[in-house]
């Protein structure tokens, strides 16, 4: 998995959406990590302006652990229109 | 364009305070202050309503500017003591100005800057002075069963006096930068009780007659329209973000506040915030929070500040100030600040 992805969508979720940094990790689930619906619609709407990439919540946080999430983002990057 | 003076403020909150820990247990108290900045906030007392919380803070305005009559008032307020008649000939009779022009306007949260521009289109035709004031019951059209909204919101009222600038005076108030979205008008919106519902639907109880909020929805238009109304303002006032010195915005939610911030970009710490102890007061919002940070001594004389405001409609709006030698009189704070 790409690292810088990971790292673009841990920044998002703590400096951009608030989450307090310490609990999202890598490995951490969702739940665990606080990503809570707000957190989810300032991920969307980010991935959607500044990477012209459309997803929406509900397919964002059916994911279970972070390194999932951006590896879910990364395969929808690769496979974008 | 005629000159906007701004000549007084004002805010009034209830005293009544009440805090997470009075609402919600632990869980959720941790919860809403971290992700919504909320810890408290006030609360009006039975059977007084907006008409009195906008009353009281239109009466510091008018001290702060040192003025005993204004020519027009607008009352900008999501919840009128009644759906007629509008509350602001009362706020105005209330302080002895009976028989001026006196209206409401409900633009959501963006209630106070829209008026503001109102107030302009008054000043360059029939008015010497208007008293701006943003007024909100909010607690009142919260579901308190509902956890997605009774925390949230908070009561009070802000108000401004603004005169017409003198020849060669600096305007305090600059260019404006506003628009709606009718197409999402349900993503925040009270079904029951107006023309189109007047009672709750069958088998709904009483959840229409109270705030529905579409969160994720309306958090994404919150940043995208704070953000390019704020910069649309900045730019036709010959502003790069950078020369702004204070980001004033609609205390709407923390999380909101922190994305909008980013997406801007504007440093956090220079975007004041008053919603950990007020909540957030709709239409009240930003009046309240320039009338607390000019009371504090947070705005210097020649500061440069970019208001910003979103709210249902969906509606935004923001403006420039230049902040001028301004009183500011605020419910627990006699002294006027020079």
């Amino acid at each position: 998995m790409n690292d810088d992805v990971l790292a673009t969508v841990i920044d998002i979720l703590t400096t951009k959406a608030g989450l307090p940094p310490g609990p999202v990790t890598p490995t951490a689930t969702l739940q665990e990590a606080g990503v809570d619906s707000m957190a989810a619609a300032v991920l969307a709407m980010i991935l959607e302006d500044d990477h012209h990439l459309v997803i929406t919540e509900t397919a964002l946080t059916a994911q279970s652990t972070v390194a999932d999430l951006a590896a879910f983002i990364e395969t929808q990057l690769a496979t974008r229109a | 364009m005629t000159g906007m003076v701004l000549a007084g403020l004002g805010c009034w909150l209830p005293p009544t305070v009440v805090a997470n820990t009075d609402l919600m247990n632990t869980e959720m108290d941790s919860f809403v202050r971290r992700r919504i900045g909320v810890v408290s906030r006030h609360r009006i007392s039975q059977g007084a309503a907006t008409v009195h919380l906008a009353a009281e803070a239109a009466r510091l305005a008018m001290h702060a500017a040192a003025v005993n009559a204004v020519d027009t008032l607008i009352l900008a307020t999501t919840t009128p003591d009644r759906l007629c008649p509008a509350g602001a000939p009362e706020v105005a009779s209330r302080l002895g100005l009976t028989g001026i022009p006196a209206f409401d306007i409900n633009a959501g949260c963006s209630g106070f800057l829209y008026a503001l521009q109102l107030a302009r289109g008054l000043l360059a035709t029939s008015a010497g002075t208007v008293l701006v004031v943003g007024a909100e019951s909010a607690s009142t059209m919260v579901n308190p069963a509902d956890p997605s909204t009774a925390p949230i919101f908070g009561d009070g009222a802000g108000a401004a006096v603004v005169r017409r600038a003198e020849q060669g005076e600096d305007s305090t108030f600059g260019p404006t930068a506003w628009g709606s979205d009718g197409t999402l008008a349900d993503a925040i919106a009270i079904p029951a009780g107006g023309s189109r519902q007047r009672v709750p639907a069958p088998g709904r109880g009483d959840a229409d007659l109270f705030l529905h909020l579409r969160g994720p929805e309306v958090l994404r238009n919150a940043v995208r329209r704070m953000k390019s109304a704020a910069t649309e303002a900045a730019e036709a006032a010959g502003w790069t973000l950078d020369d702004v010195d204070l980001l004033i915005t609609h205390q709407a939610n923390a999380t909101i506040s922190t994305a909008l911030a980013a997406a801007l970009p504007f440093p956090r710490e220079r975007m004041p915030s008053n919603i950990h102890r007020v909540g957030n007061t709709a239409a009240a919002s930003v009046p309240i929070l320039l009338a607390e940070a000019a009371a504090q001594g947070l705005l210097a004389q020649g500061n440069r500040l970019l208001l910003t405001a979103f709210g249902s409609g969906l509606s935004w709006a923001a403006t420039t100030a230049l902040w001028p030698c301004v009183a500011s009189l605020t419910a627990y704070q006699k002294e006027t600040t020079p």
